[in-house]
């Protein structure tokens, strides 16, 4: 058996030598530090701990809000304790000042007991004079015994005592004690009466008495002055109290001001530190979303044949930005590559991160290797490259036109895959993560999805719940799905994220990537395909599955196929040098007639060799009408022909309707 | 994908080499080649059955037309096996491969053991 397949082109990256090597370049020496060559010519760099600050450097001025609410917060509590100290100082001073209030007061009132015992004494020296003297009836009141004035002289000198007994101001004391001598003097005096009235002269009685009189005057001026500089002194003390009962409210109430102060300053400035941090945290949950939504397609590609429906939703309240995504590029050959991703974590690294790996993704796939290499390829560029976060994806290539669906799967969710007759998760073997293991093996696995059936690529924040088993998101979330090939798949989109976390907003972020193979092609297809001898398979294909839908009986089918593979190939073959090239093919069924654009941007040459040119007069035999136009900008073939089926065409009706 | 491929049985005086699925430019080359390998020097001709093919467009006549002249040029003869009404015999006919080949509807030799060489 000699077998001629269709060979996929592999390109195997070179590892260059010493890659690893290559990482360790030496940087230029930093400055204030030493580079030294040792002998294997690596250099090795010494520098000085970059902590020692500069002599003459200051701290700068600017304080973060931490640090003044400390200050603020020490300032306040010093201040609130020297006042309060200081306060309860004032406070002792009053109780001083009014105990030596109540003290004075105590020995202004004995000395006014004297006073009374003084005036008693003048007035029983008076009467024992009388009786003794005159021999005169005493008056009213007056006891006339010398015992009485004994025992007021007594009570006299024990009211003295009491007030020597009282502490006093300094200043009183001497006046008190200067006074005493006075009072003993007088008191002596009144004694030495009783004896000079016993002596019964009355001459000398009479002189006493004088005498006793004068001094008794002289008595009562000193002990007014001392009592008038008590009431004084106690005056005194009495402002001093009320002065310092002022002074210690006024501090008490200072000391609340203060504290009232401080805790509003410190109130502030936790509300601006909260709102920097909160400042913070959305700037860098902005920057994280901005990336992210710059990393994912700004609209999804417009293919032939597919429909295809997107979602990006971010984490509730309290988780950032994850690193999800998701990609749909168009691939050689009419081809489709999926790509659902999550990078782990969830920050401003992860959004990055995510990024790297799209595009090496999109490099990796660009030629459109199968799945299983894809992920290989890109696996060993993570792992060797360290190229970013460790990351599960889903990587697979669909077929518009055969309905065929290719996909290998490194760590992620299973996709659903929802068709007419059954809802399934598309289960692969297990492979890990990309980014973990060097060697990693992956599996591709091939699957049918056709027209009206719904494919489903998602992350694990649609399904997965903290409280509750992931089986049960998947359960759910086939169950919400049902195929309808009419429905808007923005709706159905809609429906799938509102199904699954409607009841619980998810910690996660979603991704959600919706593919549905069309049933109908419409009146009018538009494609770009690669000049490729390769891709005229599948370019057939899709003309077939047209023009069938187009009303167009077999015959006409494989004509109208001979006819257009004839441009086509004459674009490849004549078109192009080696190397990259396109051709466009324009379809378009008007009033059962089928018109075929097959265009290239080539420079035409002639047909080479013998057995060559045939292709243009099977075209005009098998077609209605050919024409093929040549110019600087490339070469035009227009296709026409009227199907017997004219008029309206069951698929297409079906489509117009 | 269309599995494309040639198989070669030997006949003894007519080999057959039947062509099975599409020929297009990204593979007439080769199955052109692995079918005139397929005839020895002791043969008189080549039983081309192309029963088989789904797609063939000028490109694959090319291969047919070079084959026959081929082996004219080696006194042998191409024997082009179409069933009537097959989508390839059209395009056979307007092409005119009835002047350079035999076409025939039916293999003459018709037999069920495919013997690979």
């Amino acid at each position: 058996v000699v077998s001629v397949r269709r060979s996929a082109s592999s390109v195997t990256l070179p590892r260059p030598e010493g890659a690893r090597a290559a990482r360790r370049v030496p940087r230029p020496p930093l400055p204030g530090s030493a580079a030294v060559r040792d002998g294997a010519g690596e250099v090795l760099t010494l520098s000085a701990p970059s902590t020692a600050r500069r002599p003459g450097e200051r701290r700068p001025l600017s304080r973060s809000p931490r640090e003044q609410l400390v200050a603020l917060g020490l300032l306040a509590v010093v201040v609130h304790v020297v006042i309060v100290v200081t306060a309860l100082n004032g406070l002792q001073d009053v109780a001083d000042a009014n105990d030596d209030v109540a003290r004075i007061v105590k020995a202004q009132r004995a000395f006014q007991d004297a006073d009374m015992a003084h005036d008693a004494i003048l007035a029983s020296a008076s009467g024992a004079m009388l009786e003794t003297r005159f021999d005169q009836p005493v008056p009213a009141g007056a006891d006339p015994s010398a015992d009485v004035l004994v025992r007021d002289v007594r009570g006299f000198l024990a009211d003295l005592d009491s007030v020597e007994q009282v502490e006093l101001p300094p200043a009183l004391e001497r006046q008190v004690a200067d006074v005493r001598d006075v009072q003993d003097a007088y008191a002596e005096a009144a004694l030495a009466l009783i004896g000079a009235f016993d002596s019964s002269d009355p001459a000398t009685a009479e002189s006493h008495m004088t005498q006793f009189r004068q001094d008794a005057v002289v008595l009562a001026e000193r002990q007014e002055r001392v009592t008038t500089s008590m009431s004084d002194e106690a005056d005194r003390r009495r402002d001093v109290a009320l002065a310092g009962r002022e002074a210690v409210t006024d501090r008490l109430t200072a000391s609340a001001v203060v504290a009232g102060l401080g805790l509003l300053g410190i109130t502030w400035l936790l509300h601006r530190l909260g709102g920097d941090v909160a400042t913070l945290l959305a700037r860098e949950r902005g920057v994280a979303e901005t990336l992210q939504h710059s990393l994912l397609p700004d609209r999804l590609p417009d293919l032939p044949g597919l429909r295809l429906a997107a979602r990006y939703r971010a984490g509730s309240v309290g988780t950032q930005v994850g690193g999800d995504w998701y990609d749909v590029m168009a691939l050689p050959g009419g081809r489709v590559g999926l790509v659902m991703g999550d990078v782990v974590g969830h920050d401003l690294r992860a959004a990055s991160s995510m990024g790297q790996l799209r595009n090496a993704l999109r490099a990796c796939a660009a030629e459109g290797a199968a799945p299983a290499e894809v992920l290989e390829r890109l696996n060993r560029l993570c792992v060797t490259q360290d190229l970013g976060e460790m990351a599960t994806i889903v990587y697979a290539v669909l077929d518009p036109v055969t309905g065929v669906v290719e996909l290998a799967n490194a760590g992620h969710c299973p996709p659903l895959l929802v068709t007419a007759d059954e809802t399934r998760l598309l289960e692969a073997v297990a492979c890990p993560p990309v980014g973990v293991v060097r060697e990693a093996q992956f599996t591709s696995t091939t699957h049918a999805l056709p027209a009206g059936s719904l494919l489903l690529l998602y992350t694990d924040g649609l399904v997965e719940r903290r409280d509750t088993p992931v089986d049960d998101g998947l359960t759910r979330l086939q169950r919400l799905v049902a195929v309808r090939p009419d429905a808007d798949l923005e709706a159905v989109c809609d429906e799938v994220l509102d199904g699954m976390l409607r009841d619980v907003p998810p910690d996660d972020d979603v991704a959600l990537l919706l593919i549905a193979p069309q049933a109908q092609l419409g009146p009018h297809v538009d494609v770009v395909w690669p000049a490729q001898a390769e891709r005229l398979s599948l370019l057939r294909s899709l003309l077939e599955r047209w023009l069938t839908e187009a009303g167009a009986d077999d015959d006409e089918v494989y004509d109208i196929l001979v006819a257009c593979s004839e441009a086509a190939t004459n674009a490849v073959e004549h078109a192009y040098g080696p190397g990259r090239a396109d051709i466009g093919v324009t379809c378009d069924l008007e009033d059962g007639v089928v018109t075929v654009v097959v265009r290239d941007w080539g420079q035409w040459r002639e047909a080479r060799g013998q057995d060559r040119g045939r292709g243009l007069g099977l075209m005009e035999q098998l077609m209605d009408d050919v024409q093929v136009r040549h110019g600087d900008a490339g070469t035009e073939v227009r296709l026409r022909r009227r199907l017997q089926s004219a008029g309206a065409p069951a698929g297409v009706a079906a489509v117009r309707a | 994908v269309t599995a494309t491929g040639v198989r070669a049985e030997d006949e003894g005086a007519w080999p057959v080499v039947r062509l099975i699925g599409e020929i297009d430019l990204s593979n007439a080359e080769a199955l052109g080649a692995a079918a005139e390998g397929a005839v020895s020097n002791r043969a008189d001709g080549l039983v081309l059955d192309m029963s088989g093919v789904t797609f063939l467009d000028s490109t694959g006549l090319r291969l047919v037309f070079r084959l026959a002249r081929r082996l004219r040029d080696r006194q042998q003869v191409l024997r082009v096996v179409v069933p009537d009404g097959a989508r390839v015999a059209r395009l056979l006919s307007i092409a005119g491969v009835a002047s350079v080949a035999e076409v025939i509807s039916r293999h003459p030799h018709s037999t069920t053991a495919e013997e690979s060489s």
